[in-house]
């Protein structure tokens, strides 16, 4: 069996166990679409690499080392999936399927630079290089941008629901082209256009949103 | 039968993003005139109207602007709530046609509901000198009446109308896709969905949305359902679901757009070098500081010019002649009664027209020019320092006129917190157009510009001190400005026309009667030498304190009802003892008056609006604050002008 069969049993049981706990064997089997004896066998193996903890009858839970190397893999999956959506404008579904497969192959290094590229997610709690994530001269905030200056919104970031909610209603969607018409006041607000209208933002909420830069 | 059993009846409902003309495609269909202005947060009630066509009683209702249906704002709540209950037979959906993308989102999500959609593209006539709008591919296309108006030449109108008329209700062709998953969750939500008003998949992306409305309606296994998968998808993309589903309808906003407009020019047109050169950096704030100077001054010069014009048309025109009819009439007492008649009239023309009207126009064409927005964002870090943020300024600039809609407009601003701030400061440092009319008609007149200046200077201490003590006293709530800037635009003298009568109504029809019913009931008592009793016991305040004439205090008791009755009854108090203005009181005394007037209790229409708005404790607080702030500064004043 393909390590890559093996990191998306790894994958399942993160999904399952992240939500309730501990994973059934039946369970597993009704997601992968696999029998209960197939799942079993794989089981054994992982458990025998150390990355599951498998009881009879119980079922079973990642292990530290299995933990990790799951996130690892998710998080490989989600920054392909953005790097071909933002980078190479994929659309969602097709960057889906091509991500499942790069996310078993894509190597650490080759990871932080694609990270470095599109520049962090939302709350994406990515562990793939341990560190804090470094915003490139390409995915800047809002605010840091100059007059004149255009670019496509990448994604926004914040821990409150509600600011976000507000950014995307008056239209500060990802995917969305954007220039940068006025800085007003010394730390006043900022005139953004997007399409046809134009809209002033305080500097707080412009920091939230994040652009790839045209360069 | 008669025709009335056969009349047809509909309900129509009118949604839009805001500032998208909203408020005068209502009035265009109906009649009904509403205030309507160049930037977003015109409506802050709900408008309803109706109108007859073809036999079929049409009724109207205009709700507030909302971005979209899934941003749990006020405005969207109120939005949501009005469909929920009763979304009628027809929403018109009314976007810009020169700026589509958001208005589209916006359709997106009521046909989404499966509610019956008309889209209307408004303001084309301003579209077409930018696109060519391909109507007929977009009506194919979202697969609903599309259909091209301009509520400003009332372009389309009629035909808009004659869809509304003819709308059948059928389902569309068209809907948003999703992507994979959320489509999966939609999939998996659908089957369970209970709530009736709307659609199931409607519903179904509401609830994965958690958009509050639906949410409530929805039962907690559905809601817990919805939130799981939205947590689950949150992990799995790392991004919310209600990112990923916004970006997915712009995504087809987009396209859309690529299909159905072509951009006709490239070039720049001069509103939109003129537009750029009102919010940059260094001519932002000399264009503020221009404007506001210019309608500072020309409003004093140009209601100099009227009252001068005006008294002299009344004294040719009339003259004493009411004076000498009553005479002839009455003797002594209709004398009396037709003075107090002339001075009524002569004080609401004198103060009318050349200070309130005035002012009016001069907002209405601030506020269709559409700068207003612009000098809310220059502002904003001003007024960061009173605990608000520049949207604080357009309810102040309104509240020139009048506090009513002031506080009204106030509810633009989301926390509560500032608006009692923002109240507060309106109610007591900002002048009314009454009170501006006394400030500049009696203490500018009488006691010239620098006192009226003077008086100026404290209030705008006042607002920084209010601002600056609320600020502090009261805890923190953050907020932050977000707003569109819309396109300058050349005010049409109509529609100014139409904004200041309708605001000014009320000073002819409200406010003369009582003038002329106070006068009479003056009258009344110096008859039977009962003034004495009701000005006496107040004469340690008046005179002691202030250093007033003690009958002043029918004025203030006047100003109660109405600020600018407060002068209006000066003038007829001092008609009475033979006396013009100048003799009546001296240039201190007119600076005394004019500070107590403008800083004085609130006039009853306000307060009943602070009382609904607030609540009876609030206002209470704000009534004490005021009054006991007017006679410390007033006696303040006296004692200084008087060691002079």
């Amino acid at each position: 069996m393909g390590k890559g069969s093996r990191e998306d049993y790894l994958l399942r049981i993160l999904r399952i166990t992240e939500e309730e706990g501990i994973a059934k064997t039946n369970d597993i089997a009704a997601l992968m679409n696999v029998s209960a004896a197939s799942v079993t066998e794989m089981l054994r193996v992982l458990a025998g690499d150390d990355l599951i903890e498998y009881r009879k009858y119980r079922g079973v839970s990642l292990t530290a080392k299995g933990l990790a190397q799951a996130k690892r893999i998710r998080d490989k999956h989600q920054i392909a999936e953005r790097f071909l959506m933002d980078v190479l404008d994929k659309e969602q579904g097709e960057a889906h399927e091509e991500a499942c497969k790069m996310e078993h192959i894509l190597s650490d290094e080759s990871a932080k630079s694609m990270c470095r590229i599109i520049g962090a997610a939302e709350m994406s709690g990515c562990e793939v290089c341990g560190t804090e994530c470094i915003k490139n001269a390409s995915g800047i905030r809002l605010n840091r941008m100059s007059t004149g200056m255009a670019g496509r919104i990448s994604h926004l970031k914040c821990d409150d629901a509600e600011k976000i909610r507000k950014l995307v209603a008056i239209g500060f969607v990802p995917g969305r082209s954007i220039s940068l018409v006025n800085r007003t006041t010394n730390n006043g607000p900022i005139i953004f256009r997007m399409g046809e209208s134009n809209i002033a933002l305080d500097q707080d909420l412009a920091s939230l949103v994040f652009v790839h830069v045209d360069q | 039968m008669s025709i009335s059993d056969t009349m047809r009846e509909m309900q129509v409902t009118l949604v839009g993003q805001p500032n998208t003309g909203k408020s005068s495609l209502f009035t265009r269909m109906t009649g009904v005139g509403v205030i309507i202005s160049n930037y977003a947060g015109t409506t802050v009630e709900f408008e309803e109207a109706t109108v007859t066509r073809d036999g079929v009683n049409i009724h109207v209702h205009d709700l507030p602007g909302t971005h979209s249906l899934s941003g749990n704002s006020d405005d969207e709540l109120i939005v949501m709530e009005a469909l929920t209950k009763d979304a009628g037979d027809v929403i018109i959906v009314v976007a810009d046609a020169s700026n589509i993308e958001g208005s589209l989102v916006l359709c997106f999500e009521v046909m989404e509901l499966g509610l019956p959609a008309i889209l209307a593209l408004n303001k084309i006539d301003v579209a077409v000198k930018k696109f060519d709008t391909d109507i007929e591919k977009l009506r194919r296309i979202l697969d609903i009446p599309v259909v091209a108006v301009s509520a400003r030449s009332a372009f389309g109108v009629d035909e808009l109308m004659d869809n509304v008329i003819r709308y059948k209700k059928r389902p569309t062709g068209f809907k948003v896709r999703y992507d994979t998953h959320t489509e999966e969750y939609i999939e998996q939500l659908i089957p369970m969905i209970s709530v009736k008003e709307f659609d199931p998949r409607g519903t179904a992306v509401k609830l994965l949305e958690n958009e509050r409305i639906i949410s409530s309606m929805a039962s907690a296994a559905e809601r817990e359902n919805a939130e799981k998968m939205a947590s689950e998808f949150e992990r799995t993309h790392g991004e919310s679901i209600n990112v990923h589903i916004a970006r997915d309808r712009y995504g087809q906003t987009g396209i859309i757009k690529n299909e159905v407009q072509r951009k006709t020019t490239r070039e720049r047109t001069l509103a939109e070098k003129i537009s750029d050169a009102t919010t940059a950096p260094s001519t932002g704030i000399p264009i503020l500081l221009a404007v506001l100077f210019i309608t500072f001054m020309g409003f004093i010069t140009l209601s100099g010019i009227l009252e001068g014009l005006i008294h002299s048309a009344y004294d040719s025109l009339i003259g004493d002649s009411l004076k000498e009819f009553g005479t002839q009439m009455g003797g002594e007492l209709g004398h009396a009664v037709m003075a107090g008649i002339d001075g009524s009239i002569r004080a609401i023309l004198t103060l009318v027209i050349p200070f309130i009207m005035l002012f009016y126009v001069i907002l209405g064409v601030l506020e269709d020019s559409g700068y207003l927005p612009r000098a809310v964002v220059l502002m904003d870090r001003t007024m960061h320092s009173l605990g608000l943020h520049g949207g604080a300024f357009i309810p102040m600039m309104v509240g020139v006129g009048c506090n009513v809609p002031a506080i009204m407009a106030t509810r633009t601003i989301a926390s509560k917190r500032e608006r009692l701030i923002l109240s507060t400061i309106i109610v007591m440092a900002v002048p009314c157009s009454a009170q501006l009319a006394i400030i500049m008609g009696a203490t500018g007149k009488y006691a010239g510009m620098l006192a009226a200046f003077s008086i100026f200077l404290v209030l705008l201490v006042m607002i920084f001190v209010i601002g600056m003590l609320m600020n502090r006293w009261m805890k923190y709530e953050p907020t932050n400005l977000a707003m569109e800037i819309p396109e300058l635009s050349m005010p049409s003298a109509r529609n100014v026309a139409f904004k200041t009568w309708n605001r000014c109504r009320d000073f002819f029809m409200i406010a003369f009667p009582l003038l002329v019913a106070g006068s009479i009931i003056l009258e009344v008592f110096l008859q039977y030498g009962a003034l004495d009793a009701v000005v006496g016991p107040f004469s340690f305040v008046t005179v002691t304190m202030l250093g007033l004439p003690a009958v002043v205090i029918i004025a203030f008791i006047m100003g109660l009802l109405r600020k600018e009755m407060a002068l209006g009854m000066l003038i007829i108090l001092a008609a009475k003892d033979g006396m013009s203005l100048t003799t009546f009181m001296s240039p201190d005394q007119f600076l005394v008056f004019g500070l107590v007037m403008s800083i004085y209790i609130p006039c009853m229409a306000t307060l009943a609006v602070l009382w609904r708005e607030f609540g009876i404790r609030n206002t209470v607080m704000m009534t004490m604050t005021s009054l006991a702030a007017a006679l410390l500064i007033g006696t303040a004043f006296n004692a200084i002008l008087s060691m002079i």
